[in-house]
C-alpha cells in the first residue's frame, strides 16, 4: 500500500529537522552558560599577586614614565632580564638604564610592540632578542603572551595580529587555570620560588633574587638542536619596525643574547645562519655571537640565566662596546 | 588535525552543518565525508594522502577483482594475497624497515661481519597502521564470503577514511561501518546528545587525566636513576592512567563525533582496569584490535580448536604480533611476550574465560577477592605499561627492579609543586573510576543521572570547566604514533 506524500515526507524529514533545531538550542545553550561560568571564573579569581609577569607593567611604566631622560633600554626575553647589573652600566654611562627585558615567550612581536612606541629620542636601544624567536613561531608568543595580554586588561590586543591571537586563545585555558592553582596553592603553606616572581626585580628591571643563591646550575648535554624554520615574515616586520624607531631619532645596537656554552654548540648553526641575517640588515652594531658565549658555570637555571659573576661581565662587556660605538654622553 | 585543537572546534561545527543540510542526498554526504576527512588527515601532512588513497584504491579494486573472479577460489586467494602484500609492504617500509635494518646491522657486527645495510629517513604516517588494518579486513572479509563487495567507490573511501577515527581507530570492520554509508541517515537528538556526552568526556580523560599524568611520567621516565621506589611507582600508576585516559578518550571523542554524523562505530575499551585477570583485560582493552588478531590471525591458525601446543604456541603469535603492531622497538615486543607469559597460566588451567561478564553484576560492590584480583590485575598491567614506555630495554629493566627496591619505598622524591599536579591527576581519577564503577552495567560510562535538570547541567558545566582549565596546546595522542 502506498504512503500518502506527505506522512512519508514528515516520517523522514520532518522529526529530524525538529531535532536538529532542538539540539542546536540546547548546544547554543550549553555553551553560552559554559562561557559564561569561565568569565566569571576569570573575574573572580585573582592573578598571581606576586607573579613575575606583572613586571611588564612595571618596565612599561618606566619606559613611558612622563618627562623621563633619554635612557639606556636593554630590550630581549628573560636573558636580559637575568643579564645584566643596570646599576653598573648606569654608573659608567651616566644615564639611566631600564632593562625591558623579562620572558622570551612573551613572543618578540609582543615584546617590540608594547616597548618600541614608548623610546624617546636620544635613547640607546641595546635589542637582544633570543635565536628561537627567528625560528617557528615564537616570534607571536606562548603562554606568557595569552598573560601578559589578560593582565593589560586587553589593553595590548589591538596590536595582536591574527597568529597571536590564535595563540592567545590556546593560552586562555592555562591563563585562567593559573589563577584557580594560585588561589589554591596560594593557601597552602608552600614554599614559594623566590627567583620568578614581581619582587626578583631591582629597581632598574634587572632579576637579581637570585644573585645569593646557588640552588641551581644549569647543565645541559652536547647535542645538535634545530630551532625550526627561519620566520622570514616576522623578520621582515621586525626590520620595518627598527626602520622607524631609527627615523624617531633611537640608536639601535642589536646585541646577540647571552648564551652558555653548551647551548651556543648545539645550536650553533642556527646561531650562525641568524648572525649572517641580521648582518644584512642596515644596523651595524652587530658583535658576534660567539663574543657572548660564557662558560656554563656563569648560568643559573637556563642557558640564558645568568648569575651574579656573569650579569656583571656581560655589563662590562656591553658597556666597552658602547664606548666603542660613542654614545657616551 | 587534532581533536583537541581550535582547527577541530571550527572544523566539526561547518563538517556538521554541511552535513545535514544534505541530509536528503546521502550520497553527497559520503562525498562530503571523504573530502572533509583528507582535509583532517591533510592538516598533519598532506603528502600521506596519496598513501591513503592507494591503501583504499587497491583494497576497492581487490574486492571488485574477487567478485569478478568468483568462481576460481585460486584467483581470489592470489589477489586477497596480492593486496594483503602490497599493504603490509607499505606498513613495513614505513614503520618496520628501520627496525629491521638496524637489527640486522646490530647481528652481523655480533657475528664479526660488516653488513651496512642503508636505513631511510621517513616520516611515519600518522595512523597508518589503523586504516591499514581497516582496510585488509575489507579484504579477507570479500575473500571469505563474509561481506558483498563493495560497489559504491564514494561509500567505500568515506568507510576507510571517515575522519574520527582514521587515524587511532577503532578499526572498524567494513561489516559494521560500510553499510552504514549505503543508506539515508537521519537525524536523531538523542543520539547526537549520547554523542556529546562522550565528547566530552573523551576530552575529560585526555586533557585531564592523560596530559596531566604526561607531565610527571615524562619526569620520571626522563631520569629513572634519579628517583627512589615511590616516585617511580607513581608514576607508573600514573602512565597506566595516561595511557588509558589518551586512548580512550580518543576512542570515545571518535564514536562521539560519528554519533553526530548518525553513524555507529564500535565500542573500543570496555572498563579495562576493573578486569580481574588478564585475559578478562584483554577482553576489554583496544577491543577493535584485539578482535581483529582473533578474527584475522588466530582464529586462520587454528584458535582454540587445536592440539594444546599450538594453542599455546596461537597465543604467543598473537600476543607479540600485538606488541610488534604497536611500534618498531623491542619493548613492544617484550611487553606482547610479559603479556603472553601473563596469560599463560590461565590458558593452561582452562580459566582464560572464567570472567566474561563485568564485575559485581548484580551488587552494589565487589567482594574482597573481587576487589583483591582487579588490584593484582592492574598491578600486573601497569608492570607491563613501564615495558611499554621505556625507551630501550635496559631501562624498562632499571625501572622495574628500582621499583621493586622495598627499602628505598620512603617519601616520593617529586617536588611539592609536582605532587600538587599528582594529586589534580589523581582527582580527575577518582572521578574516572567512580563513573565507570556507577555505569559498568550501562552502555555508556558518562552519564549524570540527577533528577533534576539544573543539577545535571551543573553536572556537566563543572567536567567542562575542569577540562577547559587542563587544556594545553599541540597535545598529540600516544596512539598516533603506531
Amino acid at each position: 500500500m502506498d504512503v500518502p506524500l506527505l506522512f512519508r515526507r514528515t516520517d523522514v524529514y520532518l522529526f529530524p529537522i525538529l531535532d536538529m533545531k532542538r539540539f542546536l538550542k540546547m548546544a547554543a545553550l550549553f555553551i553560552a552558560v559554559l562561557m559564561l561560568a569561565l568569565v566569571a571564573l576569570a573575574i573572580a579569581l585573582p592573578y598571581n599577586r606576586n607573579g613575575f609577569l606583572r613586571e611588564q607593567a612595571v618596565k612599561m611604566r618606566m619606559l613611558s614614565c612622563h618627562g623621563r631622560k633619554a635612557a639606556v633600554v636593554l630590550l630581549g626575553g628573560s636573558n636580559v632580564a637575568f643579564g645584566y647589573d643596570s646599576e653598573l652600566i648606569s654608573d659608567s654611562m651616566n644615564m639611566p638604564v631600564i632593562n625591558a627585558g623579562l620572558h622570551a615567550s612573551a613572543g618578540l612581536k609582543y615584546i617590540i610592540d608594547d616597548c618600541f612606541p614608548r623610546l624617546r629620542t636620544g635613547d640607546i636601544l641595546v635589542f637582544s632578542p633570543e635565536y628561537g624567536h627567528f625560528f617557528g613561531k615564537m616570534a607571536y608568543g606562548e603562554a606568557p603572551m595569552a598573560d601578559l595580554v589578560y593582565l593589560s586588561g586587553m589593553a595590548t590586543a589591538g596590536n595582536l595580529n591574527w597568529r597571536q591571537w590564535y595563540a592567545l586563545l590556546n593560552n586562555t585555558p592555562k591563563y585562567l587555570r593559573s589563577k584557580v592553582e594560585y588561589t589554591f596553592l596560594n593557601a597552602l603553606p608552600m614554599a614559594k620560588d623566590p627567583v620568578y616572581c614581581l619582587s626578583a626585580f631591582n629597581r632598574y628591571g634587572d632579576v637579581t633574587a637570585h644573585w645569593k643563591l646557588d640552588d641551581k646550575r644549569f647543565s645541559e648535554p652536547l647535542t645538535t638542536s634545530k630551532l625550526g624554520e627561519w620566520n622570514s615574515d616576522f623578520f621582515g616586520y621586525l626590520i620595518g619596525k627598527m626602520e622607524k624607531l631609527r627615523a624617531r631619532g633611537i640608536r639601535i645596537i642589536v646585541y646577540p643574547p647571552i648564551l652558555a656554552q653548551t647551548a651556543y654548540h648545539n645550536k650553533r648553526l642556527d646561531i650562525e645562519f641568524t648572525d649572517s641575517m641580521l648582518r644584512t640588515t642596515p644596523f651595524p652594531y652587530i658583535v658576534e655571537p660567539r663574543t657572548v658565549v660564557y662558560p656554563d658555570s656563569f648560568f643559573y637555571d637556563t642557558e640564558y640565566h645568568l648569575r651574579k659573576v656573569g650579569a656583571e661581565r656581560h655589563s662590562r662587556d656591553l658597556l666597552k662596546i658602547l664606548h666603542r660605538i660613542g654614545t657616551r654622553r | 588535525m587534532l581533536f583537541n585543537s581550535i582547527e577541530f572546534l571550527i572544523f566539526l561545527p561547518i563538517v556538521f552543518t554541511l552535513y545535514w543540510a544534505m541530509a536528503k542526498h546521502y550520497h553527497w554526504q559520503n562525498l562530503l565525508v571523504v573530502v572533509v576527512s583528507y582535509l583532517f588527515y591533510g592538516w598533519w601532512d598532506w603528502r600521506f594522502l596519496l598513501l591513503i588513497a592507494f591503501t583504499t584504491l587497491c583494497s576497492y579494486l581487490s574486492g571488485l577483482m574477487m567478485q569478478r573472479h568468483a568462481a576460481s577460489r585460486t584467483k581470489r586467494k592470489i589477489i586477497c594475497a596480492a593486496n594483503i602484500t602490497i599493504n603490509l609492504a607499505i606498513l613495513g617500509i614505513f614503520k618496520y624497515y628501520n627496525f629491521f635494518a638496524d637489527n640486522f646491522d646490530a647481528l652481523m657486527t655480533d657475528l664479526g661481519l660488516h653488513a651496512d645495510v642503508p636505513t631511510l629517513n621517513l616520516i611515519l604516517p600518522v595512523g597508518i597502521s589503523f586504516y591499514t588494518f581497516q582496510a585488509l579486513s575489507y579484504t579477507i572479509d570479500v575473500y571469505r564470503g563474509k561481506i558483498a563487495v563493495a560497489k559504491d567507490v564514494v561509500a567505500f573511501f568515506a568507510f576507510v577514511t571517515f575522519f574520527p577515527q582514521l587515524v587511532a581507530g577503532p578499526i572498524e570492520r567494513a561489516s559494521n561501518l560500510y553499510p552504514q554509508f549505503l543508506k539515508p541517515r537521519s537525524f536523531d537528538y538523542e543520539r547526537a546528545v549520547s554523542g556529546c556526552k562522550m565528547i566530552l568526556w573523551g576530552f575529560f580523560k585526555k586533557i585531564v587525566i592523560a596530559d596531566s599524568a604526561a607531565v610527571i611520567v615524562n619526569m620520571v621516565f626522563a631520569d629513572v636513576p634519579h628517583h627512589n621506589a615511590a616516585s617511580l611507582w607513581i608514576a607508573a600508576i600514573l602512565f597506566s592512567f595516561q595511557i588509558y585516559g589518551d586512548f580512550s578518550g580518543y576512542s570515545d571523542i571518535a564514536i562521539g563525533v560519528s554519533r553526530l554524523f548518525g553513524i555507529s562505530l564500535m565500542r573500543n575499551f570496555n572498563l579495562p582496569y576493573l578486569s580481574r585477570d588478564i585475559a578478562e583485560f584483554w577482553r576489554r582493552w583496544h577491543i577493535s584490535l584485539t578482535t581483529w588478531f582473533r578474527d584475522y590471525i588466530y582464529i586462520p591458525l587454528g584458535g582454540s580448536r587445536v592440539s594444546r601446543w599450538k594453542v599455546v604456541r596461537n597465543v604467543w603469535i598473537i600476543f607479540l604480533v600485538s606488541g610488534f603492531w604497536h611500534g618498531a622497538n623491542w619493548t613492544f615486543i617484550i611487553w606482547g611476550a610479559y603479556h603472553a607469559l601473563l596469560f599463560m597460566p590461565l590458558l593452561l588451567l582452562g580459566k582464560n574465560r572464567r570472567h566474561t561478564g563485568i564485575v559485581a553484576e548484580r551488587r552494589g560492590r565487589p567482594t574482597a577477592s573481587e576487589a583483591a584480583q582487579m588490584l593484582v590485575t592492574f598491578l600486573l598491567v601497569t608492570i607491563g605499561w613501564v615495558i611499554f614506555r621505556a625507551a630501550d630495554i635496559s631501562q624498562a629493566a632499571d625501572y622495574i627492579v628500582r621499583m621493586c627496591n622495598i627499602t628505598d619505598l620512603n617519601m616520593p622524591d617529586i617536588s611539592k609543586k609536582n605532587l600538587f599536579y599528582v594529586l589534580e591527576c589523581v582527582m580527575a581519577i577518582v572521578l574516572l573510576l567512580y563513573e565507570e564503577w556507577k555505569h559498568r552495567t550501562a552502555p555508556e560510562a558518562f552519564d549524570i543521572r540527577l533528577p533534576a535538570r539544573p543539577m545535571r547541567w551543573a553536572g556537566y558545566l563543572a567536567v567542562s570547566v575542569w577540562t577547559f582549565l587542563f587544556y594545553s596546546v599541540g597535545q598529540t595522542f600516544i596512539y598516533f604514533q603506531f
